[in-house]
């Protein structure tokens, strides 16, 4: 089996927003939607004073609360671990982005572009209207690894079968890869490293793991 | 940002620190008022039908009262014309489930009208009903005010309270009499007492940790003039007819309004007031070059000491 999953080391991330500007880039995503950001967090009090950068998004939970509580069955896990909405079916209910508890859902419910009224060339090339009223989040590019599955390619290791947030990361703090995969790049780094999930406690099972103690 | 997206108050992000859901606003609150209130009072006229009272006033108000809370939600969904894709999800969803339920009530309850028999009947698709509408708050992971267990017994016994309210309110204009029989009185005496002990645990487990500090805020200011105007007051109503009995009259309506507006309040709070969503959290801060890590970040919340 394949269980697609991603890690993030936070001690790489520098926070520089790269891999949101390649997720828009690559989702077309309106203003205000973020798929892949970087929380910029400043811990502790001076003289002890932290700052750290942390990729969120869509977690692509093992038990997803985002598909428990959809109505129409328009949000599914598929078989390799990831979480899809079918734009088709939702009917914009807004019920999975209360359930996410990782903030990772948006519903736009008129077009928005990045300069007002006036979308640009791209903007307008790659409108699609089945997004307007329905929820919508990160899918890990399942279009890129799916395509480039079918080429032959491995997900994780070549760029164009790659998520593009993975691809764009200056640091490489972010890394995909098949969990299930002993040997793969994310197995591996797990393996090596001290990690933690987000919100572990509320038995979401998600699979973005954020590395905390490297070996470097 | 936030100017600019006034239409859309779904695309915006506050920060780190949990911020108050904008997915769901009145219009939600709507069918959880509309649909606690109506099966509540369906619940109880169907009670009554054992003991030989009928209304058909009642019935009507209570069928009326799920279907604008329904037709409330109706509102807010994106993509209205695609409705009926809410009756995909039953494996799963409490929202399926409650439209399934809806479904069967609205005809029972219509057939009801016609003979009287099936009133008797009523009260279980309607108290499915309200358990759909309760555990469809429990089950938002998002939302801490609304996950917790205690908002099961709180949804359901506010319910009854809203049932019995509004079926004293109505009972002027339902009954003969011009008053409610006085087992209604008793019931919302005691759903009362019930929701008044509901929310001091609901609410303390909310401000001990349970919640972001900004929504237990909100539930903390709320708490006293819901207790007092949403719960007590009704209750000393009741007493104060039930000792005057000319007054009773006009004190068992006044009962039954308050803590029938007492509950709307509550939900209205609960669902777009006091529903700040996770937020974001890391258990531990990075080693970076030859430091050492450091602790976790949860902002937004109470500071609580592990075991």
């Amino acid at each position: 089996m394949t269980k697609w999953a991603m890690t993030a080391d936070l001690g790489r991330c520098v926070g520089c927003q790269t891999c949101t500007t390649a997720c828009r880039h690559a989702n077309n995503t309106p203003p205000g939607v973020q798929y892949r950001k970087v929380l910029d967090m400043e811990i502790g009090e001076f003289p002890d004073v932290r700052r750290v950068f942390v990729p969120v998004g869509c977690m692509h939970c093992d038990e997803p609360p985002c598909r428990d509580v959809c109505p129409t069955t328009a949000t599914t896990k598929r078989a390799d671990g990831m979480v899809m909405i079918d734009y088709d079916i939702c009917i914009g209910c807004g019920y999975c982005i209360l359930a996410c508890p990782y903030q990772a859902r948006y519903k736009v419910t008129k077009p928005t572009f990045a300069f007002k009224d006036q979308a640009t060339a791209n903007e307008t090339k790659r409108y699609d209207e089945r997004l307007l009223g329905v929820a919508q989040k990160c899918t890990f590019c399942v279009d890129r690894v799916d395509s480039g599955l079918a080429q032959g390619l491995k997900p994780g290791i070549d760029p164009e079968a790659t998520p593009a947030c993975v691809n764009a990361c200056l640091a490489k703090a972010l890394t995909f890869g098949d969990l299930d995969d002993p040997d793969s790049n994310v197995s591996t780094l797990l393996n090596k490293n001290k990690s933690f999930r987000m919100h572990e406690e509320l038995g979401t099972g998600p699979n973005i793991h954020y590395l905390w103690e490297t070996e470097e | 940002m936030s100017e600019d997206f006034e239409g859309q108050p779904q695309m915006r992000h506050l920060g780190l620190s949990p911020w108050l859901q904008t997915a769901w606003d009145l219009r939600a609150a709507g069918n959880f008022i509309g649909g606690g209130t109506g099966t509540g009072l369906l619940i109880l006229v169907s009670a009554g039908a054992y003991y030989g009272i009928q209304s058909k006033l009642l019935l009507v108000a209570g069928l009326a009262l799920v279907g604008l809370g329904l037709f409330s939600v109706f509102l807010e969904i994106g993509r209205p014309l695609r409705a009926m894709n809410v009756l995909f999800g039953g494996k799963r969803s409490w929202m399926t489930r409650e439209a399934i339920t809806a479904g069967i009530l609205f005809p029972l309850g219509a057939a009801a009208l016609v003979f009287p028999e099936l009133v008797k009947i009523v009260w279980a698709p309607a108290a499915g009903y309200l358990y759909c509408q309760a555990r469809i708050l429990e089950a938002t992971k998002g939302i801490p005010t609304w996950r917790s267990p205690l908002i099961l017994p709180l949804i359901l016994v506010t319910g009854l309270v809203e049932g019995a309210g509004a079926l004293l309110l109505l009972a002027p204009l339902a009954f003969e009499t011009g008053a409610a029989p006085e087992w209604v009185g008793g019931v919302l005496m005691a759903a009362l007492a019930g929701r008044i002990f509901v929310w001091m645990f609901y609410r303390r487990k909310m401000v001990d940790g349970g919640a972001p500090v900004a929504a237990a805020a909100v539930l903390i200011a709320f708490s006293g003039p819901f207790t007092l105007g949403g719960n007590v007051m009704p209750i000393v109503m009741m007493i104060g007819a039930g000792l005057q009995p000319d007054i009773a009259v006009a004190a068992l309506p006044a009962a039954g309004l308050a803590a029938m507006i007492g509950g709307w309040a509550m939900k209205i709070t609960i669902v777009t007031k006091a529903a700040h969503n996770q937020g974001f959290s890391i258990e531990h801060a990075p080693a970076r070059g030859s430091g050492e890590p450091g602790p976790g970040f949860k902002p937004g919340w109470r500071k609580t000491k592990k075991d």
